[in-house]
């Protein structure tokens, strides 16, 4: 670092990627806060927990910056390895709420190990497929790929949490597509996605309120009171904020707790409503520029593994903006998946920055 | 990389640009279809389900005696009620309360397990089983203050005061003729509510309060009242009678000081008795009365100047009037009567030669006159006008039934007010129930005046008749009457009562009254007893008169009204 003059420093270093991801935190804190100020007890106990993993985010991501992510390679196998036994640790250890069993107690807060899983996965997917040089040509080679992807695939369905679940099938193939995919692969893909669904439909494989769940997709007003209510509520919130929203901290729908959820799953739902369709364009805006400082990242990348990684947290984030936004429209299944660096939630905050942590490494060390 | 994979991440770029623009696209244009084009629709869904309005139901007022003695009032209760989307164990929820409300289980668990956001779990419960079921804390159940009709004299003017249903609105007697002024105003608010139905402290405007409802004083003596029921239902019981009723008014004012009926019930378990017995017969039924108008066909005669009370009739043992015969219910031989006589021994065939000299026009205008065929007015639900046949429709034989009472029908107030009209120096007044009306406080909102009387009759021929009516206690059908100290004035009735097909008369079925007043100078009380179908003894003058003679003794005594005789 000596060596290089200042531009030289500040070449390495993407600044719309990180004004981009502050803007988002504190527009979510803001958000978080405007959600729950309203709760019984504490008004500020969501935001102050919310802010303390923002910061602890924030060191995460720096403490990135002082190594090269290419070394994060050679780690495949014990990340791989730590990775199934927390999530096996979970069926032992784990707290059940809400008829799942998600998350580890340690001290001071609930670890989610399907959140950790995300970014573990992208980073020892991208080591596999880079070691085979982007090139998984034959049939068999895609089963290793899959049997890689699949043992913590399984874990976390069984939990259950469909949402981390699809959020890892999404990263699996934004990766492979980028690491040269075959088309007559990727149709085939496709094909068995089609088949699971409607076996899983054929031999009632989904829970009932997954069933549920997707039954109101279908058709929200099927039972207002029931399983249709959070959606019901979610699209009466968004709509009646209208051009310019109620105001912050005016949300009636959620000042008055008619939308359920509204500081996790269902931010979205209050932004549209308190800011209206303006704010949820600045917040889309933000994503935009967020996945496509990704992608381009991606692009740039000095060697394959860094290409696979950015693409990772590309399609992680991507999909998951577009399953929650969809979801609280009625266009996507609700499927419990939080809004990146918005919706409150320790583990997701700490793996997004640790997502953007490693953007940015990408980026810094494209030339290499 | 190679050339050719590059090539290849080419066409993969423009690939997942292309669907990340497109993924973007999708969430914006339903964002624009949500917020800008259907926003009005979501717009009044949002305010449809965090605004409702809300009654608030206000306390029902007191109904009070002319002594302040309190008739009606309502308690405090609590009303359980449950939102069951909020319940989460139906079954443990059920067997708990209905052990404390003491109710089948299945009965809570039904009420549970429907499929709406709002049961009645229990309504108007006593203090005690609330507080027990509060302190269960149960999630999705909740309580409401309302007001408990509560009637502390139980049987004591049933008939007069009648009942309240469960949303405390008036059913039947003076508590349904009176609603308006006792039930109140009904307060609403506004309220923004949460998704649990309930209300949002800062969010509730009121659109206008609720109003107290008002007492009301009634002008019934509680304790005349209560001799009323006692004589009417020993005398009812004793001769096996059907029905009966008794009515105690202030002849110069028309307030009534007593009003009863038999059946009878308690107000407090009005389910538990059949609805018959809730008829105040003494205003909604009407009945032949028989001889006791034979004092209004006298006094039409007198006024009329036809005869004086002195005037002699000779009358043969029966007397033949169209096809029928005409005879006296006690037989006997060609007498010499006067006109006094007539009525005070209830001459049959007398009274039918003076209804003749009358004419039926006459006769039908004085019994009009004296308020036949109409309402009287009292401030009562449902009465009865009764009957009387035009002059026009009069068949032959009719003249030798209406003098005598048969042949038409009324109320025992409409044949009581005829007498009051006597003891009031011819003067005739509304009778009336409400004495006065008060607020929450006691303050006076509006008093009763006495209607000012209408002069129907002359003061010389109400005061001959009052002198008539004195011989019928002292010599004639009614001596049972009499009071040691008072001089009283009444007239027997023994009717014949009328077939179910209407034609002729049931053999054997009997309404027996008398109806009086005293003292005669300056006349206190006007009272009228009934009793329908006694049996064994069937006279007004055996059975209704003792009873006459014991409610006002009683009465006057209770009013301390001054004896006017040694």
């Amino acid at each position: 670092m000596k060596n290089k003059g200042f531009f030289e420093w500040v070449r390495l270093i993407d600044f719309s990627l990180i004004i981009g991801t502050f803007l988002l935190v504190a527009y979510g804190n803001l958000m978080v806060y405007s959600a729950s100020y309203a709760n019984q007890g504490d008004p500020f106990v969501l935001l102050k927990k919310q802010l303390i993993f923002t910061l602890l985010g924030v060191l995460v991501a720096a403490g990135m910056a002082f190594f090269n992510y290419s070394w994060l390679r050679h780690y495949m196998l014990p990340l791989y390895i730590g990775n199934v036994v927390l999530l096996l640790l979970v069926f032992f250890i784990g707290q059940t709420t809400l008829g799942a069993t998600r998350w580890i107690s340690i001290g001071f807060f609930n670890l989610q190990p399907s959140e950790l899983a995300k970014i573990i996965l992208i980073l020892t997917l991208g080591a596999f497929l880079a070691d085979k040089k982007g090139n998984v040509q034959t049939f068999s080679e895609l089963v290793v790929v899959f049997a890689h992807v699949g043992l913590p695939l399984i874990l976390i369905l069984v939990q259950p949490d469909m949402g981390t679940a699809l959020v890892l099938m999404a990263i699996t193939l934004g990766m492979l597509f980028i690491s040269g995919l075959r088309w007559q692969h990727a149709l085939l893909i496709l094909g068995i996605g089609i088949i699971a669904i409607l076996l899983i439909f054929q031999f009632n494989l989904l829970r009932e309120y997954q069933m549920d769940r997707l039954m109101i997709f279908i058709n929200p007003s099927v039972d207002p009171m029931g399983a249709g209510y959070n959606l019901m509520q979610s699209k009466i919130a968004i709509g009646s904020g209208n051009f310019f929203g109620k105001g912050l901290f005016s949300g009636t729908q959620s000042g008055l707790r008619f939308l359920p959820v509204r500081h996790a799953d269902f931010i979205f739902s209050v932004v549209g409503e308190e800011l209206g369709f303006f704010g949820a364009l600045i917040l889309l805006g933000l994503y935009f520029l967020l996945i496509s400082r990704g992608i381009a990242i991606a692009m740039s990348a000095g060697n394959l593994y860094g290409t696979l990684v950015a693409t990772g947290v590309s399609a992680m984030w991507l999909f998951q903006v577009l399953v929650n936004t969809g979801m609280t429209m009625g266009i996507m299944p609700i499927t419990g998946i939080p809004l990146p660096f918005f919706s409150y939630g320790g583990s997701s905050m700490l793996v997004n920055f640790i997502g953007a942590g490693l953007l940015l490494n990408v980026y810094a060390n494209r030339f290499k | 990389m190679s050339a050719k994979s590059r090539k290849w991440g080419d066409a993969r770029l423009f690939f997942i640009i292309f669907a990340f623009l497109l993924g973007f696209l999708v969430i914006v244009a339903r964002l624009i279809n949500i917020q800008i084009v259907k926003a009005k629709e979501y717009e009044s869904l949002a305010k449809k389900q965090r605004i409702r309005s809300i009654e608030i139901a206000p306390r029902r007022g007191n109904v009070y005696d002319r002594n302040d003695d309190i008739l009606a009032t309502s308690i405090d209760t609590t009303t359980v009620y449950a939102n069951p989307y909020f319940i989460k164990d139906a079954e443990s929820v059920a067997a708990q309360i209905s052990q404390i409300l003491g109710i089948e289980k299945k009965i809570i668990l039904d009420k549970l397990n429907k499929d709406c956001g709002f049961v009645y779990l229990a309504r108007k419960i006593g203090q005690s089983e609330s507080e027990r079921i509060k302190a269960l804390q149960i999630e999705g159940v909740y309580f409401l203050r309302e007001s408990k009709r509560c009637y502390p004299c139980d049987e004591l003017g049933s008939h007069v005061i009648g009942f309240v249903g469960v949303d405390n609105e008036g059913l039947t007697g003076l508590e349904m003729f009176y609603d308006d002024i006792l039930k109140g105003l009904s307060g609403h608010l506004l309220v923004e509510k949460d998704p649990k139905g309930r209300s949002i402290s800062t969010g509730v405007y009121e659109l206008s309060p609720s109003t107290e409802g008002k007492n009301i004083y009634l002008t019934i003596d509680k304790d005349i009242q209560f001799k009323a029921q006692a004589e009417l239902n020993g005398c009812v019981e004793e001769y096996g009678a059907k029905s009966g009723n008794a009515i105690v008014i202030k002849p110069k004012t028309g307030e009534i000081l007593a009003m009863a009926s038999y059946p009878s019930f308690n107000l407090n378990e009005y389910g538990e008795v059949n609805s018959s017995s809730f008829r105040n017969r003494a205003v909604t039924d009407s009945f032949e009365p028989g001889s006791t108008i034979k004092m209004i066909i006298g006094a039409a005669a007198l006024e009329e100047r036809i005869y004086k009370p002195s005037d002699v009739f000779r009358l043969p043992s029966s007397i033949k009037i169209a096809d029928r015969l005409i005879s006296e219910s006690h037989a006997r031989q060609t007498e010499d009567f006067t006109l006094t006589r007539i009525i005070a021994e209830s001459s049959n065939v007398g009274i039918v030669k003076i209804g003749q000299k009358l004419g039926k026009e006459k006769i039908c205008d004085y019994l009009s006159l004296f308020g036949f065929g109409q309402k009287t007015g009292i401030d009562f639900p449902g009465e009865a006008i009764g009957y009387v046949p035009p002059s026009e429709q009069w068949s032959g034989s009719t003249i030798g039934n209406i003098p005598f009472g048969q042949g038409m029908s009324a109320t025992s107030l409409q044949v009581l007010q005829s007498f009051a009209i006597i003891a009031n120096d011819g003067l005739q007044v509304k009778p009336c129930l409400l004495k006065k009306i008060t607020d929450l406080n006691g303050k006076t909102i509006k008093e009763v005046m006495p209607a000012q009387g209408k002069k129907i009759l002359s003061s010389s021929t109400a005061q001959q008749m009052k002198e008539i009516l004195e011989k019928v206690t002292t010599d004639g059908t009614g001596k049972n009457a009499q009071i040691a100290g008072y001089r009283v004035a009444g007239k027997t009735g023994t009717a014949q009562k009328p077939g179910e097909n209407r034609k002729g008369y049931e053999k054997g079925k009997y309404v027996a009254s008398f109806v009086g007043f005293a003292p005669i100078e300056e006349p206190q009380l006007a009272i009228i007893i009934v009793i329908d179908e006694p049996k064994g003894n069937i006279y007004g003058g055996s059975i209704a008169a003792p009873v006459f003679k014991n409610l006002t003794e009683f009465s006057l005594r209770h009013l301390k009204i001054n004896p006017d005789k040694d």
